[in-house]
């Protein structure tokens, strides 16, 4: 089995697909399993489809400055994608058009995400915590935002195939917490990715309960599960699904078995996995038979087309032979299946569909673009005391969590916030280790022995703690498209507007509370702290705490584009239903975290497969 | 105001004929390592020396090169006391040859090349090589900033699984 | 032909010198795999690389035979690591194998190392009466002797704790294969196999007769995959011995690998005590590494997982010690000397 960039449809199709990253892989997935013909457009180029080619990004990503998230794959003018890599506050009135999304502010949205085959898990993270119960029903036990219109367990079952779908590594013991259930056979395939010796040092300080304004908190460090390759459990972890005797194989790298097997600690998951023990969507399209599916790349979806009965009856698409093909050379082409599947991101989906038919497509109740959320994503930085010597900047980008604050009363009042301990020294804060050499070098004048001194000790001791923050569903945090924004093969550039409501705010205020509690744990002297923010910080934003005074909060985007086509329970204020399906056009399913109602703190990944395994059942149901 | 490039003015225009002497390699190795405090059997063992000389060579003109590897050659052979604080004054310290001193250390460092400050490119001449960039891929995986950490460059020289998780390398004896 | 095995005492000498001999392999390997300049000569440091791991996982298989009746496998002593130049243990015919780098001579001595039965190499001195005739014939005896040792009626030999064995989930090193646990002789003929198959094969053949996972391509055996490097041609699965190779050319740069001296020893480079430090330092932490795989080979398995950290150390630091310039235009390099 391998992939094939290019392509041309070949015969009839059950379902045709939009998107070739992960959502759009396990629902082809799925329905090969199940004999059915899938046709896949993929807008973006086969990044990484051959493992030279895949090394080819690889050495892109060394040659890079700055190392952010796209850097090892080049921007590609036919379907770009946005780089957010200067991002900065924007002026009311005068949209940001520095980048491939248009920004209409106040705040910057500041997230990127990657149009190529493989989609954005060539450059996540792979954290894949599950959501927490009450989260899928925070209006009826908190009063905030909206039900999900389905609960914990309705989809506890997918979480399990997601998890052997994807290979995630955890141990179920280590997420058995607010609600979250396991069935008693069942394991994740792999064992937990282990916890950096940073965390195991942090761990015998901050284990144990923090007070904040006189209240306690108990806190703790655990471990978070990964979609990266460890060590193997037997088949048997799989419970009830379980299939043959033997360990659960992890997948290796695609175009070779000699490595990808294991995490191997290179410490870049994020831009790039050199060695692809992290899960991409690659992997999962590398093993779709043959001769069941059509993958076409380069391939540029541009509507959708609607018969008069409602159903959607083709694809028109525009697939550029390279990317200095002039575009009115480029000629548009319908393509027809029984079912048609939106998996081409949340900002994406929304655009194809306003951009569809002569007033948008599947948006009767008005919610298509709407309801954007991400995780603002707060952090705090201080230099950790040397007899813990942390050992920084090794492992992946982290391996343990403070979950203690992604559920609780408090979310009548205030955003919930998972919290991620790194191990890339201050990476994301003040991006070493270039600007510790511009320190050192330039502003200290250090060199020689002081400076390798300085460098050994200080960096080994950078200690970054995030906040990934909740942030509710709100109507006019939105995706649009304008005639006046166009992109290549004349299709539209996003146009983002986006805030950060109290809700959100506060919860960042508590967080800077939670971390100061935390430093202060550890034993970090207040001058060791290093967390300051002002009106030129990226993501500044002021809040004012009631009866308290104004304070300076920031953030930075966690790359987790999620609303802009949630599903609910009735047609008049979503676009999908339960099974992601179109209220609107009943052929339509439309996947992916852009269908989850609320944000919650988990990163939305394994969330949104979870609800493509979910969807694809109703689709295997449809087609019959 | 631009001018012309330092590299293309002849040798009777503003500085001194100097030529860069005899094995300027060696001298280039010797001084690196008074800068970036490795042994030059470690910069050796990177593998870099004569592409960053190159570097240095197509980025600063003949008559600089030759004015920085002259006065290292001048104070090399000075016991390390001295040594030190004439690194310090002659090259460091001065408007000329310390920013290009601090970039040479930028480029063991990083393997990184950055752009030399305004003042000293107004003073000296713009060099269309002189642009800030990783020099090459194997430059960033060579990076001393990584051997000084005791880690390995983020994505290259993975150091296995479950590697971060055992006990890492002693910070240095005193806290600087 | 030396004599048969027949009692236990003279199979765990056997395995004893099986895990000395593959060893023994080891860093001339990876003097030529780390000499090869990044990005050149990728085929040939991809044979090289495969043949190297699969010793590794071949001193794991010996270990675990080893465990498996009863034995203390012995990784750590002073007259484990030979003094290179060095002969093989004392099991096949002499010949010289040195620490060198990617050469044309380095290929000739692994070639020696992997010759298949019949074929005597070139360098070799007269046979002897107590050496085996290859590597392959020598596990042969082995087998023999497990089997003759396992005989209906005797008392089992295999009566190792199965804790000490190594499990696949304790080995990982870059897809170097999957280790064997091992408790009776079924297993036991199933992990001497593993090594003779992968390895100097016993009967000649070019190709691995049974495929392996998930891979659809026959394993071309060691010695041929060397021959492929040395002729600069590939072999076709139709080809045979007699015919040679008759594939695709296999490009092979022997200028492009650093020019490592040969058989460094740190008294050696006395002359420049930067360098001798970092030689130094290389042996400090390949005695890590033997001490690391001893404890991991007697009792405590999961100890093999900190093993691979200090082999891509290892690495790092031997491809640094050969770009430093020594003398007559060579270069420093690793001396795999015991350091205590």
């Amino acid at each position: 089995m391998s992939i094939h960039p290019g392509g041309q449809p070949d015969g009839e199709y059950d379902v045709i697909i939009i998107g070739g990253g992960v959502i759009g892989a396990l629902i082809a997935q799925k329905l090969t399993a199940q004999y059915k013909r899938v046709l896949i457009l993929e807008a973006g180029r086969a990044v990484g489809s051959t493992f030279p080619s895949y090394q080819s990004y690889v050495e892109t990503f060394y040659a890079s400055i700055p190392k952010t998230p796209n850097a090892p794959y080049p921007q590609n003018p036919k379907a770009p994608s946005p780089l957010a890599i200067d991002v900065h506050n924007i002026t009311p009135g005068t949209p940001d058009l520095s980048d491939y999304t248009v920004e209409t502010g106040p705040l910057p949205y500041g997230s990127t995400y990657q149009r190529a085959l493989g989609g954005t898990t060539l450059h996540w993270m792979g954290f894949c915590p599950r959501m927490v119960p009450n989260d899928f029903k925070l209006q009826s036990t908190y009063g905030r935002g909206v039900d999900w219109p389905i609960d914990y367990d309705d989809i506890k079952n997918y979480y399990c195939d997601a998890e052997w779908a994807i290979g995630v590594a955890g141990n179920k013991a280590d997420q058995e917490r607010f609600g979250i259930t396991f069935p008693d056979d069942y394991d994740y395939p792999m064992e937990r990715i282990p916890l950096s010796w940073s965390d195991q040092q942090l761990q015998r300080y901050i284990d144990g309960e923090v007070v904040i304004d006189g209240a306690e908190h108990p806190v703790e460090i655990s471990s978070l599960p990964h979609a990266r390759n460890s060590i193997p459990r037997p088949l048997a972890a799989r419970g009830g699904k379980a299939k043959g005797t033997g360990s659960y194989q992890p997948v290796p790298a695609v175009g070779t078995q000699s490595t990808g097997e294991r995490c191997e600690g290179n410490a870049s998951c994020i831009p790039i996995c050199p060695v692809q023990a992290k899960y991409s969507a690659l992997k999962t399209l590398n093993q779709l038979p043959e001769e069941r599916h059509t993958l076409l790349t380069q391939a540029v979806a541009t509507e959708l087309l609607v018969a008069a009965n409602g159903r959607i009856d083709g694809v028109v698409y525009k697939q550029y032979p390279n990317e200095s093909t002039p575009d009115f050379l480029v000629a548009p082409v319908t393509v027809k299946a029984k079912l048609y599947v939106l998996a081409a991101h949340a900002v994406e989906n929304a655009k194809l569909l306003l951009a569809s038919g002569p007033n948008g497509l599947a948006n009767s109740s008005d919610q298509v673009g709407r309801n954007l959320m991400d995780h603002p994503f707060f952090i705090t930085w201080a230099l950790a005391p040397r007899h813990l010597n942390l050992g920084q900047w090794r492992g992946p980008g982290a391996t343990s969590e403070i979950p203690n604050f992604r559920d609780g009363a408090f979310r009548s009042e205030r955003a919930a916030t998972r919290i991620d301990v790194g191990n890339w020294g201050w990476d994301v804060a003040t991006f070493p280790p270039d600007s510790n050499i511009n320190a050192f070098v330039y502003g200290q004048n250090l060199y020689g022995p002081a400076l390798r001194n300085l460098i050994a000790d200080e960096l080994p001791r950078q200690l970054r703690i995030g906040y990934v923050l909740e942030q509710l569903p709100e109507s006019t945090n939105r995706v649009t498209i304008d005639r006046n924004y166009m992109g290549p093969l004349g299709t539209y550039r996003p146009v983002l507007h986006y805030d950060i409501s109290d809700y959100t705010r506060a919860g960042m205020a508590f967080a800077w509370k939670l971390s100061d509690a935390i430093f202060d744990k550890i034993g970090i002297p207040r001058d060791q702290i290093f967390t300051q923010f002002d009106e030129n910080s990226t993501g500044y934003m002021p809040y004012t705490p009631s009866g308290g005074k104004q304070m300076s909060l920031a953030y930075i985007g966690s790359g987790h584009h999620i609303g802009t086509h949630r599903m609910g329970v009735q047609k008049s204020d979503s676009v999908v239903n339960r099974n992601m399906r179109s209220w609107d056009h009943e052929n339509l399913y439309i996947v992916g975290c852009g269908a989850f109602p609320t944000s919650a703190t988990s990163n939305p990944t394994l969330t949104a497969s979870a609800l493509a395994l979910m969807a694809a059942d109703d689709m295997l149901k449809q087609l019959g | 105001m631009i001018q012309e490039p330092a590299a293309n003015r002849t040798p009777s225009g503003d500085y001194p004929p100097l030529r860069v002497g005899p094995d300027p390699l060696a001298r280039f190795i010797s001084l690196s390592a008074a800068l970036t405090g490795f042994s030059q059997a470690e910069l050796q063992g990177t593998g870099m020396a004569q592409e960053y000389y190159n570097v240095m060579r197509s980025t600063l003109s003949e008559p600089l090169v030759g004015r920085l590897l002259l006065q290292w050659t001048l104070i090399e052979k000075l016991d390390s006391y001295l040594q030190d604080e004439y690194l310090s004054n002659t090259i460091l310290g001065d408007e000329t040859l310390g920013p290009m001193a601090r970039n040479l250390i930028t480029l063991w460092y990083l393997g990184q090349w950055w752009q030399l400050p305004v003042a000293w490119r107004q003073l000296h001449g713009a060099n269309a090589q002189d642009t800030t960039r990783v020099v090459s891929a194997q430059a960033y995986e060579e990076g001393l900033v990584w051997v000084a950490m005791g880690v390995h460059p983020q994505g290259a020289k993975q150091p296995g699984f479950g590697s971060w998780a055992l006990e890492p390398a002693p910070l240095p004896e005193k806290a600087t | 032909m030396p004599t048969p095995i027949t009692t236990k005492a003279q199979l765990l000498d056997h395995l004893q010198l099986a895990l000395e001999l593959e060893h023994a392999t080891i860093p001339p390997y990876l003097c030529a795999l780390y000499s090869i300049r990044d990005g050149s000569n990728t085929q040939a440091a991809s044979v090289i690389r495969s043949v190297v791991m699969e010793e590794m996982l071949h001193m794991t298989l010996v270990a675990n035979l080893i465990n498996a009746i009863g034995g203390q496998p012995k990784v750590n002593e002073e007259k484990f690591v030979p003094n290179y130049p060095t002969f093989l243990p004392e099991i096949v015919h002499k010949f010289i194998v040195d620490l060198q780098p990617f050469s044309p001579g380095a290929i000739q001595t692994f070639l020696s190392i992997e010759q298949p039965p019949g074929l005597r190499p070139a360098a070799a001195e007269p046979a002897d009466d107590d050496r085996y005739g290859s590597i392959g014939e020598f596990y042969v005896a082995v087998q023999a002797g497990v089997n003759f040792l396992s005989e209906k009626g005797k008392p089992s030999i295999f009566t190792g704790n199965v804790q000490r064995q190594v499990r696949p989930e304790h080995w990982y090193y870059g897809g170097g294969g999957h280790a064997l646990i091992v408790t009776d002789a079924e297993s036991a003929c199933k992990a001497i196999e593993e090594v003779v198959e992968q390895g100097e094969g016993v009967t000649g053949a070019l190709f691995d007769d049974d495929r392996k996972d998930g891979s659809d391509t026959y394993e071309l055996a060691h010695y041929y995959r060397f021959k492929e490097i040395e002729l600069g041609r590939c072999y076709l699965q139709s080809d045979t011995p007699e015919s040679g190779p008759r594939g695709p050319e296999l490009l092979v740069d022997w200028e492009s690998s650093y020019p490592m001296t040969i058989n460094p020893k740190v008294r050696d480079f006395a002359a420049v005590p930067e360098i001798q430090a970092l030689m130094q330092e290389f042996n400090r932490l390949y005695t890590t590494l033997l001490d690391v795989l001893h404890h991991a080979f007697n009792g405590q398995p999961q100890l093999l997982r900190d093993a691979v950290p200090l082999m891509y150390e290892l690495k790092y630091r031997a491809q640094a010690l050969m770009r430093i310039p020594w003398r007559d235009g060579r270069t420093a390099g690793p001396s795999f000397e015991l350091t205590r």
